[in-house]
C-alpha cells in the first residue's frame, strides 16, 4: 500500500515537474564574445531570461569566430547545431545556398516600422531571396583614426589626405609618419571604393581589375614610396600610439585597443574615411542566424530573444559596453546613445549619421573567404613590387574561378 | 616469412601471442574508437563529394585524388610542407643531442639550464606568437635590431684591421621578415627549433641515462678523446632514442600548421609562402566545407609520411642498437 | 684522474689550462643558448606587468614603468580561471595516470614479446600519428555526440588515455634493456607481469616521467578538442580561457600575458619536480656484469 502511494506521488511529482519544463522552451545561442564583450551578451541573455518564463536562452562562448566556424560546421554534420549563432555574411550565403538556416525575418512578425527600423545598411548585408534571413547583431564600421596633436582638423577628401599625410612625415622628420598603411584587402577596398570602384557589380563580375583598381593600388603604394605613409606589421593601433603614424583606418570596434595603446600620451579623435569621387564607410561585424534543424516552437523563441535583443534599449545598451553600433535608427537616436556620443567625442564618427548613407560591406557571397585570400596576395604582390596590371588581371582570373566553383555547387 | 610460419606451429607462439593481445587491449580498443575509426570513415570521405553542408554526398571513386594531383595549390603546399621538414628535422635533432649530450655532463646549474631550454615547449603559442611577431618586426624587432649592431661590430671590426680602407663590408639595413615570402618557412623554422628543441632534449636525456657511465671511464683510460667517445659510445648506445626521435620528427613536421596559422593571424603568410598539406586540409574542410577534398588531401600527406617512416624503419634495421 | 698523475710538471699544466677552456666553453654555449631559448619568454613575463600602451614597439623597453600587478587580478577575473585550473587539473592527471598504464602494457607487448601480426600492428599504431587531426575532429565529434559524451569528462579524458607516442617511446626503451635478463627470469619462473612491474618499469623511470610529463603537458594545453565536445563552462579548461583575451580588432596583449604566465606555472612546478627523477634514473651500469 504504502509503496503504491509513494509511487503515484512520484508520477505526480514528475508529471508537473515535466509539465512547467515542457512550457519553457530552451534555445541555445553560439557566440564569440570573449571579456567584456561577453559579459554584455551574457548580462542581455540572462535579463531575458529574467523578464520572461517562457522561453530559457542559454549563451555559449565558444571561442574565436574561426572556433565559432569549426564548432558549427562540426555540428551541422552530428545534427547537434544551435538555435542560433553569431554568423558572418559569407557564411549565412553559404548557409543559405544549402538551406541548413531559416529566415529569422519569417518568425519576427515585423512591422512595417520595426523593419524599417534596421539600419539601411544593415538590412541589405543581411538581406537574401527579398528577406532577413540574419538579424544584424555587432556592427562596425571603419573610420580614420587621427592623432589631433599632429593633425588638428581631419582631411575630408582624398587630396587632403595625401596633402596631410605628406606634410606629417616632413614636419617630424619621418620620425612620424602620416599614415599607416597594410596590404589588407580592406584597405585596398576602402581605396577602390572611395574612386569609384568595387569588387564586383550586382552579377557578381569581376570589377576591381578596372582603373579604380589601378588608381587604388598606386596610391597605397605611391604614399609609401613618397614617404608618406609606414608600412605596419601587426595591429596599427599599436604604431600610432607609439607616434610611429599619426592616422590609420581600422575599425570603430578598436576604440578601445586605441584608447589602451595611445595611453594618454596625446589627444586622438575618429573621423569619416576621406572622400574621394565618392564618400564611403565601410561596415563589418556579424549578424544572427537561426538553424533550419531547430523546431517551430525553438524559431518562434528565437525569434523572439532577437527582437528582443535588437530592441532600442538593448542594442544601445551593447554598444555603449562594447564599443559596436546600435543596429537600429531608434536606437541610434536615443538619448542614451546620444548623451554617451556627446561624452566621448573622439567616438563620434563612429555613429556618424550620414555615413550610414553611402555605407558599403564586403560580398557576402559564400566564396569570399577564398576570393579575400586571392585579392590579398594580389594587393601583397604589389606591395613586393610586382607589376599592377599583371597582379589585377591575375586577381581577376583567380577570383572568377572561384567564383565559377562556387555556382557550380560541386566542390 | 618461413621463419614464422615454422614458429605458427608452436603452442608457446600462439599463447604468446594471446597474451601479447590481452596487453594490447586497452590501447586496442581505445585507438580502434577514436583513431582507427575515424581513420577509415574520412578514407570513405574522401573517396566522395562531400559537402559538410549538404545532405546527400556523392560517390565519386578517385576523382578527388586525381584532382587534388592537378591543383597547383596543392602541389605549392607540398613544396612549402617538404622545404619546411628538410629545414626543421635536421637542425632540431642536432642541436637537441648537442645540448642534451653538453646537459648531461657533469656541470653546475643543471637544473636550471635543462628548465631553461624546456620552457619554450611550455608556453602558450598564442601568446609567444605576439612576441614572435614582435621579433620579427621590420622597424623595431629584436631581430633586425640585433642583426644591425652585429653588422655595426663586423663593419668596425673590419675598418680597424684593414686601417680604415674598407668601409663598409656588411651593408645592413632592416628586413622584412613578415612580409617577404622567402622569409615565411626560415621564420617557422627557426620558431619550431626554439619551440620543441627543449622537448627532444628531455627524450635525448632519458636516452643518455641508459649509456651506463663506466664505459666512458673505460674509454677514457684506454686514452679516447671526448670526441670519440661520443662517436663511439654515445651514439650507438642512444641509437633507439635517436630513431625514435627522427621518426616523430618527422611525422610532426609534415603536419605543420597551427605554427604558421598562428604566427600570421589566420593567414598562411604572404603569397601563401607557409601555405602546407595541412593547412589546405583545414581550408578546404572548415572554410569551404569540402570535406572529402580534404581528406583525401589528407591520405595523401599520409602516403608521403608512410613512405618516408617505412624508409627510416628499413634503414634503421642496422643502425639501431637496441640489446647492446 | 689516473693519467694526470703520470705526466711530466708542465704537461701538467697544459692539461689544465686546456681543460678549463673546455669547461669555458662549455659554459659559455649552453649559457648562451639557454639565454637566447628564454628571451621571449623573459619579454613574455615582463609585459604582463606593463601597462598596455607600454607594451611598446618602437623602443625596447623590458621593464614597466611601474610593474601592474593587478594586470594578473584582472586576467583572473576575466574567465572563470579558478574552474578553468580545477579541470584542467583534474583532467590532466587522469589522463596521464591512465595513459602511462595502458601505454607500459602495449609497450611491453611489443618490445618484448613475440606474437602474430607484431610488425603490422606496430606500423598500424604508428600510422595513426600520419593522419591530420583535422579530419578526424568530425568523426570523433560523431562519436562523442552518439555516445552521449558531450559535456562530460568522459570525452575529454577517454580518447586521450592511449597515445602511440608513449608506447612508441616506451617500447624504445623496454628494447634497450637486456633480453638475457628476461628470459632468465622467465626461466626462473617469474610471471611476464612480475617482471614488467618489478624491473622494466623501474629501470624505465626515465622513460616513464617523460611519457607522464609530456601528456600532462599535452592535456593541460589542448584547446580545439575541448572547445568542440563540451558546451557548458563548467566543462572547460584554461586554454579556452586564454582565447578570451584575443579578438578580431584587436589583442589585450598586458592581460593575455599574464593569464599566459599563471597557465603556464603548474607545468614548471610539474618540471621542477620531476627533473630529478628523470635524470637520476637507477644507474644502469650495475646490469652490465
Amino acid at each position: 500500500m504504502r509503496s503504491t502511494k509513494l509511487v503515484l506521488l512520484a508520477l505526480v511529482l514528475c508529471l508537473t515537474l515535466s509539465s512547467s519544463a515542457l512550457a519553457k522552451v530552451n534555445i541555445t545561442f553560439w557566440h564569440a564574445m570573449g571579456a567584456e564583450l561577453g559579459e554584455a551578451t551574457e548580462y542581455l541573455t540572462q535579463k531575458f531570461n529574467e523578464i520572461q518564463d517562457e522561453i530559457e536562452v542559454e549563451a555559449i562562448y565558444q571561442g574565436r569566430y574561426s572556433d565559432l566556424n569549426t564548432k558549427l560546421v562540426a555540428s551541422f554534420s552530428a545534427g547537434t547545431s544551435p538555435t542560433i549563432a553569431q554568423v558572418y555574411e559569407n557564411w549565412t550565403d553559404a548557409y543559405y545556398r544549402y538551406g541548413v538556416i531559416a529566415a529569422l525575418e519569417d518568425y519576427m512578425d515585423l512591422t512595417e516600422e520595426e523593419y524599417n527600423d534596421y539600419i539601411e545598411v544593415f538590412r541589405h548585408m543581411n538581406t537574401w531571396d527579398g528577406k532577413l534571413y540574419t538579424i544584424p547583431f555587432n556592427k562596425s564600421n571603419w573610420v580614420l583614426y587621427y592623432n589631433k596633436e599632429l593633425i588638428p582638423e581631419p582631411p575630408k577628401t582624398l587630396e587632403e589626405f595625401f596633402q596631410i599625410s605628406k606634410e606629417v612625415s616632413e614636419k617630424t622628420n619621418g620620425e612620424t609618419k602620416g599614415f599607416g598603411i597594410r596590404p589588407t584587402l580592406e584597405l585596398f577596398h576602402a581605396f577602390l571604393w572611395l574612386n569609384g570602384g568595387d569588387f564586383f557589380d550586382d552579377d557578381l563580375n569581376v570589377t576591381f581589375n578596372s582603373p579604380e583598381g589601378k588608381i587604388a593600388l598606386q596610391q597605397m603604394i605611391g604614399m609609401l614610396e613618397d614617404g608618406s605613409a609606414l608600412l605596419v606589421d601587426g595591429y596599427e593601433d599599436g604604431a600610432f600610439g607609439d607616434r610611429m603614424i599619426a592616422m590609420y583606418i581600422g575599425s570603430s570596434a578598436g576604440v578601445t585597443y586605441a584608447e589602451n595603446s595611445v595611453g594618454g600620451k596625446f589627444e586622438f579623435s575618429t573621423a569619416p574615411l576621406p572622400a574621394g569621387i565618392r564618400p564611403g564607410a565601410p561596415f563589418m561585424g556579424t549578424n544572427i542566424a537561426m538553424f533550419d534543424a531547430a523546431s517551430e516552437e525553438e524559431k518562434a523563441a528565437a525569434a523572439k530573444f532577437v527582437k528582443w535583443l535588437t530592441n532600442a534599449e538593448n542594442t544601445v545598451y551593447f554598444a555603449i559596453k562594447t564599443g559596436y553600433l546600435p543596429v537600429t535608427y531608434s536606437g541610434l537616436a536615443s538619448q542614451e546613445y546620444q548623451d554617451f556620443l556627446e561624452a566621448n567625442p573622439h567616438k563620434a564618427a563612429i555613429a556618424n549619421l550620414e555615413a550610414f548613407e553611402y555605407g558599403y560591406w564586403q560580398p557576402k557571397i559564400a566564396a569570399w573567404e577564398e576570393c579575400r585570400g586571392i585579392i590579398y596576395e594580389m594587393v601583397t604582390k604589389v606591395f613586393l613590387g610586382e607589376d599592377i596590371d599583371l597582379s589585377l588581371a591575375e586577381g581577376q582570373m583567380l577570383v572568377e574561378e572561384a567564383i565559377e566553383d562556387m555556382l557550380s555547387q560541386r566542390y | 616469412m618461413l621463419r614464422i610460419s615454422a614458429e605458427m606451429k608452436t603452442k608457446k607462439y600462439w599463447k604468446e601471442t594471446f597474451e601479447a593481445y590481452l596487453y594490447l587491449l586497452p590501447a586496442f580498443v581505445i585507438l580502434g574508437m577514436f583513431s582507427f575509426y575515424p581513420v577509415v570513415k574520412s578514407v570513405i570521405i574522401s573517396f566522395h563529394d562531400w559537402h559538410l553542408l549538404r545532405k546527400e554526398q556523392y560517390f565519386i571513386g578517385f576523382e578527388n585524388y586525381q584532382k587534388l594531383l592537378n591543383d597547383k595549390t596543392f602541389l605549392m603546399a607540398i613544396s612549402n610542407t617538404f622545404r619546411y621538414v628538410i629545414g626543421f628535422v635536421p637542425i632540431s635533432i642536432c642541436l637537441a643531442l648537442i645540448i642534451a649530450v653538453l646537459l648531461n655532463s657533469k656541470i653546475r646549474f643543471r637544473g636550471t639550464l635543462r628548465l631553461a631550454y624546456f620552457l619554450p615547449w611550455v608556453t602558450s603559442s598564442v601568446a609567444i606568437s605576439m612576441v614572435w611577431r614582435w621579433i620579427y618586426n621590420q622597424h623595431y624587432g629584436l631581430l633586425n635590431m640585433a642583426l644591425a649592431s652585429i653588422a655595426n661590430f663586423v663593419n668596425s671590426l673590419v675598418e680597424v684591421v684593414t686601417l680604415g680602407n674598407v668601409a663598409q663590408i656588411w651593408e645592413f639595413s632592416n628586413i622584412n621578415w613578415l612580409m617577404e615570402p622567402r622569409w615565411t618557412i626560415i621564420n617557422i623554422v627557426i620558431i619550431s627549433v626554439w619551440k620543441s628543441i627543449g622537448y627532444y632534449v628531455v627524450i635525448f636525456l632519458a636516452g643518455l641515462q641508459n649509456v651506463p657511465n663506466d664505459l666512458y671511464e673505460a674509454a677514457e683510460v684506454d686514452g679516447a678523446s671526448p670526441w670519440q667517445s661520443f662517436w663511439k659510445i654515445t651514439l650507438p648506445l642512444i641509437s633507439p632514442t635517436t630513431f625514435f626521435i627522427s621518426i616523430i620528427a618527422i611525422i610532426g613536421a609534415f603536419k605543420l600548421f597551427t605554427e604558421i596559422y598562428v604566427l600570421y593571424t589566420g593567414n598562411p603568410g604572404p603569397l601563401s609562402s607557409g601555405l602546407t598539406i595541412v593547412y589546405y586540409v583545414y581550408r578546404n574542410a572548415f572554410e569551404r566545407y569540402r570535406m572529402g577534398y580534404a581528406s583525401a588531401a589528407a591520405y595523401l600527406l599520409f602516403a608521403i609520411i608512410f613512405v618516408f617512416t617505412l624508409i627510416q624503419m628499413y634503414a634503421s634495421k642496422r643502425r639501431v642498437h637496441y640489446d647492446s | 684522474m689516473a693519467r694526470t698523475g703520470m705526466l711530466p710538471e708542465n704537461q701538467m699544466w697544459q692539461y689544465r689550462v686546456r681543460k678549463l677552456i673546455k669547461r669555458f666553453l662549455l659554459y659559455a654555449v649552453l649559457i648562451g643558448g639557454a639565454l637566447v631559448m628564454i628571451t621571449p619568454f623573459v619579454w613574455m613575463i615582463t609585459s604582463s606587468l606593463k601597462a598596455p600602451h607600454e607594451i611598446s614597439l618602437k623602443y625596447i623597453k623590458w621593464l614597466p614603468e611601474a610593474p601592474q600587478w593587478r594586470n594578473y587580478k584582472v586576467a583572473w577575473d576575466a574567465a572563470p580561471f579558478a574552474m578553468y585550473f580545477k579541470n584542467s587539473f583534474f583532467i590532466a592527471f587522469v589522463v596521464m595516470i591512465i595513459e602511462v598504464v595502458f601505454s607500459s602494457l602495449a609497450a611491453y607487448a611489443f618490445a618484448k614479446m613475440n606474437f602474430f601480426g607484431k610488425n603490422v600492428l606496430f606500423v598500424l599504431f604508428l600510422g595513426t600519428m600520419m593522419i591530420p587531426g583535422e579530419v578526424m575532429l568530425i568523426p570523433n565529434y560523431i562519436t562523442m555526440v552518439n555516445f552521449g559524451w558531450i559535456d562530460t569528462y568522459y570525452a575529454l579524458i577517454i580518447p586521450w588515455t592511449v597515445s602511440v607516442f608513449s608506447i612508441f617511446l616506451l617500447r624504445q626503451f623496454f628494447m634497450s634493456i637486456p633480453h638475457e635478463l628476461f628470459e632468465a627470469a622467465i626461466l626462473d619462473g617469474c610471471g611476464k607481469f612480475k617482471y614488467l612491474i618489478m624491473v622494466m618499469l623501474p629501470l624505465s623511470k626515465p622513460a616513464l616521467v617523460t611519457v607522464m610529463l609530456f601528456k600532462f603537458i599535452g592535456s593541460w594545453n589542448s584547446f580545439l578538442w575541448v572547445l568542440i565536445m563540451t558546451n557548458t563552462p563548467t566543462m572547460r579548461t584554461i586554454p579556452v580561457g586564454l582565447t578570451y583575451f584575443v579578438s578580431d580588432v584587436g589583442t589585450q596583449y598586458n592581460y593575455l600575458m599574464a593569464a599566459s604566465t599563471f597557465a603556464m606555472a603548474p607545468i614548471l612546478i610539474l618540471f621542477l619536480l620531476l627533473q630529478k627523477q628523470f635524470i637520476q634514473g637507477v644507474a644502469r651500469t650495475g646490469l652490465k656484469g
